[in-house]
């Protein structure tokens, strides 16, 4: 038997179709099916990936690692299994609720699990502060190895400063 | 009030337009995947009330089939926007040069576009739209991860910075795959002309940053700016290697392509797209001597699409209808 469709290479894929109650038969080549599949969208490549990201991270025992997170978002109610069906989370605590296993999701999807770029005005402070203290630690180092001792005494009053405000 | 695609810069080299779009969430509703339809409708009037004088508020869900597709083919929504069945509110100014998608898989997505090769100045432009509605709306941010968004795949900066580019030599000569694989090796991606799952058309497509986490808006866009510019030289190798190789078979094809969108009397999308873009490749390498159109081809390409036709017509169109209508439509462009 021919392809229904090409008519020209042989049927190998028989299928059956029943919607309410009406049969219908196709019979395909392996060219014409393969080429009926709907192509496999975004979020079905993305929770297989977090089957395999989400699941191990890296930092925890063998023993905390068997299982994922069983608990539940307190906030909105998502499950970390919801979460690997949709790929979506649920509300901003979901973040904190799954951290041990987004942790390892993200490094593995992104370049780093650090954000390193803008920050609102308002809730950014405390990240400004924090990296104005790396900062300064740096040039607090490199004012030491060049002797420049007034010049660190000032960095280091600034560094207490900032530790006060930053947890 | 010139639109984006209105501008010659849209037509001057392989790069049609420049894209910023910003992922945000407000702290206090939940994402998408859990918020109310109520809490949808409280967000979007919160949002749209703050950026009221700034902004033109489009009443998303009372538009009819044709004009979404409309919006969505002017790439001022995206297609996920059209798919979510929950409330949803848009913004945007009359230029088409920004827009802010409310309610979309976050509850804020700002986007700034702008004709040709600028993508500072759209990112410019989208980070002040960012800072005026953070005045006053406390996000969804955190000190580690950044901006928390629905998908972990937008973390970080929720920062998609994007070219849209035309690259018809790369795909006729068969580089595209290899430039393809180049491409995902340095965190970018190649989409089609509508992103995410959408068909390649006309050779345009989109080049874009993947990763969004660990590295800040400049670079990501320093680095996309690098790798953008790479492609285009490319392009722009095969475009000159079939002027100086095969200057008559290549110049063959376009005015080929000239006298088709002359004189058809029915096309389908695809084929007019592929014919446009051979038109836009022969006015770019100057092989094509015809007066130009008023507008841009990229313009065209827009207006010709399902939604941008059925506007212009004034009425529903099959799909029979449509490909006579896009013909007209060419041919009246096109004209001696």
């Amino acid at each position: 038997m021919l392809c229904e469709k090409c008519h020209q290479k042989q049927a190998t894929v028989h299928m059956q179709q029943i919607i309410n109650g009406q049969k219908t038969e196709m019979h395909l080549c392996q060219d014409c099916v393969e080429q009926t599949e709907k192509p496999l969208t975004f979020d079905q490549f993305f929770s297989g990936l977090l089957d395999f990201f989400g699941g191990m991270p890296e930092s925890v025992s063998p023993a905390q690692n068997s299982k994922e997170c069983i608990c539940k978002c307190p906030r909105c109610g998502l499950s970390y299994e919801d979460f690997k069906k949709t790929g979506r989370l649920g509300c901003s605590d979901c973040y904190q609720t799954f951290q041990r296993e987004l942790e390892s999701v993200l490094k593995n999807i992104q370049g780093g699990n650090r954000h390193e770029g803008k920050y609102p005005q308002k809730s950014g402070v405390e990240l400004l502060n924090r990296r104005k203290l790396s900062r300064l630690k740096l040039e607090l180092a490199k004012a030491i190895e060049e002797e420049q001792y007034e010049n660190a005494a000032k960095l280091r009053d600034q560094i207490r400063e900032l530790e006060g405000s930053v947890t | 009030m010139k639109t984006w695609h209105s501008e010659a810069k849209a037509d001057e080299t392989p790069i049609i337009s420049s894209r910023v779009r910003l992922a945000r969430n407000i702290k206090k509703y939940p994402f998408l995947s859990r918020i109310t339809p109520e809490q949808s409708k409280m967000m979007i009037r919160e949002t749209t009330d703050r950026l009221s004088n700034h902004f033109e508020f489009i009443a998303f869900d009372q538009k009819s089939d044709a004009e979404k597709r409309f919006l969505l083919e002017r790439h001022i929504i995206s297609p996920e926007f059209l798919k979510i069945t929950k409330p949803k509110g848009l913004l945007m100014q009359r230029d088409e040069k920004i827009s802010i998608m409310i309610n979309e898989e976050d509850h804020i997505r700002i986007q700034a576009i702008c004709a040709g090769d600028d993508i500072d100045s759209v990112w410019d432009t989208a980070n002040k739209v960012d800072d005026l509605l953070e005045e006053n709306t406390e996000y969804a941010f955190d000190k580690d991860y950044g901006y928390l968004t629905s998908c972990p795949t937008n973390t970080g900066t929720g920062l998609r910075a994007s070219f849209m580019v035309h690259l018809p030599m790369l795909e006729r000569t068969g580089q595209f795959k290899s430039v393809l694989t180049a491409v995902s090796k340095f965190g970018m991606t190649i989409r089609g002309i509508y992103g995410e799952g959408s068909e390649p058309m006309g050779h345009i497509f989109q080049i874009s940053n993947q990763i969004t986490m660990g590295k800040s808006e400049e670079d990501i866009i320093s680095s996309l700016k690098r790798i953008t510019s790479q492609v285009i030289e490319s392009e722009t190798r095969f475009q000159e290697k079939a002027l100086s190789e095969r200057r008559i078979s290549t110049a063959d094809r376009i005015y080929r392509s000239f006298g088709t969108l002359r004189y058809a009397r029915s096309l389908s999308g695809k084929e007019a797209m592929e014919h446009l873009s051979s038109i836009r490749m022969g006015y770019m390498m100057k092989i094509l001597d015809a007066p130009k159109p008023d507008l841009t081809l990229y313009q065209i390409m827009m207006d010709i699409q399902p939604g941008n036709l059925q506007l212009i017509k004034g009425r529903e169109l099959n799909e029979i209808e449509r490909d006579i209508a896009r013909a007209e439509y060419l041919r009246g462009i096109f004209k001696d």
